[in-house]
């Protein structure tokens, strides 16, 4: 018996409240809600304090890692900079595109919302170009989010998002960030093709 | 000393009123007139504060009369005689406002004690140094039934007030709700209070906070209009040339004000665009029955804000943000062009929001008593120096 087209609900759903946000109240409102509900999915997670920076990398290994939890196993490509192959909400995009073919309108204006500067995606180090999809503005604020709850050697950390990638290849990259970090923007080009999400890791001093 | 008017066409029974009003000569001076058209000559001659009228006379009968009293003379108190007051006369003489009804034959007592109760009644007192919006508030907090007679500037204005709530207005100029707008906006105002209204029939249907704020609206526009108009007529002078197209003079008045913009955001330090941004604030926090202003971005991230103890400015700010949002999109699905404000009546309170520039709005919460009027205004006039102070 072949499964044919069984549809995740729980995807379907997620994908359609989103663009109905959209409708309702706007891309700002709806991003805003996006980005809240994925500080809050943070604010309910226990810190957890790594005596080094190999034992945090040990951590994404043994999928024990906070940030793993959410996003699954990132590469370290050196230098804090790190590559996560497959991006979290691609079964949810595959799932709804097998039935619909295309996302749902309005997806376009809300991304560009993410990439628009604004005190919280300026805070989590996010956007700024690095948004190619309503989803990032969950995932990249959620990931930072985590990331306060993390310390390596009693230090706190900080996480820059550099870039990210569509289903479609298009790179999109965040050129504030970027610079910010001192990161180069070929290191971050070349990470991008063969990972859907690069991001920086500070460790404060 | 006040003055009565009595108009009827029997000359006799005037003679015999007349005698027996010498004993109140100490209270007040009785004039008479034979028809409708004598006791309009009257008025135009004299002050009179009430007007006793048959209504069956030659010539110009005593509905004319009250037509033109109604229209010409609001404040006058009317009782009207008659032998034949069928309910139809009593229905007709409603449309014409809140008269006495005193049927004939009359009782000489009972005649004289109404004359002195509508004399008594009459300007109970005249008040200065309160705003025309802030006394209506009173007036409709204490459910107060009167006829206010508002004078300002050499305008004259008339508000009827039935328990507390506005029924008919008359600015000279316009009348009704119209007029009501009009009237809440005039300054330094003298208010005479009548304690009868002078109206029957309820022309006004709007609640007085929506009278008031959207007569400081209709105001402001005006205002705006003036001194844009003024801006027209300083460019065309400045250019030395003849008409120039509207809008390129507009065109050209926004790029300077754009520039000036910028100038500032660069001008500002991050420091310094905080504190001017919590004055501004601070300022509409001020304001009487305010109770929090919330500076929120369109996301529904809290920029900044003053508010007094209990209110959750972070969390009124995700929710204010959904209500913002959905107006904006109600409006955009209507086709109603960009928002300029929203407002929410609560039973304790509006909690209103307004735009701030593309990122960001305003919330405003205040209690039941708050001056809305005065909120309308105070944000228009604080909503461009916010854009800029906080470099949205």
């Amino acid at each position: 018996m072949t499964e044919g087209k069984i549809l995740d609900i729980a995807h379907i759903s997620f994908l359609d409240m989103i663009k109905i946000m959209i409708t309702l109240s706007g891309a700002a409102s709806a991003k805003g809600t996006l980005i809240r509900n994925a500080i809050q999915t943070a604010d309910r997670i226990s810190e957890v304090d790594y005596q080094t920076f190999e034992d945090y990398l040990a951590a994404i290994e043994n999928a024990m890692n906070p940030i793993t939890m959410i996003e699954g196993k990132a590469t370290h490509e050196g230098n804090y900079v790190f590559g996560l192959k497959n991006c979290p909400f691609g079964p949810s995009i595959k799932n709804y595109m097998q039935v619909f073919e295309k996302l749902p309108d309005g997806f376009a204006d809300f991304t560009a919302e993410f990439n628009k500067q604004s005190n919280i995606t300026e805070k989590y180090r996010v956007g700024e170009g690095a948004g190619v999809s309503p989803f990032c503005s969950v995932h990249q604020p959620m990931r930072s989010a985590f990331a306060e709850k993390i310390k390596i050697g009693g230090k706190k950390i900080r996480i820059f998002q550099l870039g990210c990638k569509a289903g479609s290849g298009k790179k999109g990259f965040a050129e504030r960030w970027i610079k910010e970090t001192g990161v180069s923007l070929d290191v971050v080009d070349k990470i991008l093709d063969n990972s859907m999400c690069c991001y920086y890791l500070q460790i404060i001093s | 000393m006040k003055n009565i008017l009595i108009v009827d066409d029997e000359k006799s029974f005037i003679l015999s009123l007349c005698r027996g009003l010498d004993a109140y000569a100490s209270e007040f001076n009785t004039l008479t007139a034979c028809n409708g058209k004598d006791a309009v000559e009257v008025l135009k001659r004299s002050k009179v504060d009430l007007v006793i009228t048959d209504l069956k006379m030659p010539e110009m009968d005593g509905f004319s009369l009250l037509a033109y009293i109604s229209k010409m003379h609001p404040e006058i108190a009317v009782i009207v005689m008659s032998a034949y007051c069928t309910p139809e006369i009593k229905t007709q003489l409603k449309n014409y406002g809140a008269f006495t009804i005193l049927e004939k034959p009359i009782d000489f007592q009972e005649f004289v004690d109404l004359i002195l109760e509508e004399l008594n009644a009459v300007s109970e007192g005249c008040i200065r140094g309160i705003t025309v919006a802030a006394f209506l508030q009173i007036i409709e907090m204490e459910k107060k039934t009167c006829t206010l007679k508002i004078s300002s500037h050499g305008k004259k204005g008339m508000l009827y007030f039935q328990e507390g709530t506005m029924i008919d207005a008359d600015s000279g100029t316009d009348l009704h709700i119209e007029a009501a707008f009009d009237i809440v906006c005039w300054d330094d105002p003298e208010i005479e209070l009548d304690s009868v209204c002078r109206k029957k029939i309820c022309n006004i249907h709007e609640p007085l906070s929506y009278i008031i704020m959207e007569g400081h609206f209709r105001l402001d526009e005006k205002l705006l209009a003036k001194e844009n108009h003024a801006g027209d007529n300083n460019v065309s002078q400045a250019n030395g040339t003849g008409p120039i197209d509207l809008e390129t003079v507009m065109k050209e008045i926004n790029e300077e004000d754009n520039k000036n913009k910028k100038q500032v955001r660069i001008a500002l330090t991050k420091e310094e665009k905080m504190a001017t941004t919590k004055e501004i604030l601070n300022e509409l926090a001020k304001l009487q029955n305010v109770d929090a202003v919330c500076l929120v971005a369109r996301d529904g991230f809290l920029l900044d804000s003053i508010a007094r103890t209990g209110i959750d400015t972070e969390m009124i700010s995700a929710i204010a943000s959904s209500g913002f949002g959905a107006s904006e999109s109600m409006g955009r699905q209507l086709g109603k062009g960009d928002m300029i404000i929203s407002m929410v009546e609560f039973e304790k309170g509006p909690v209103m929001f307004s735009p701030i520039g593309d990122d960001a709005f305003l919330v405003i919460i205040a209690d039941k008593e708050a001056n809305l009027g005065m909120i309308r205004l105070k944000l228009k006039k604080h909503s461009g120096e916010l854009l800029i102070a906080a470099a949205i």
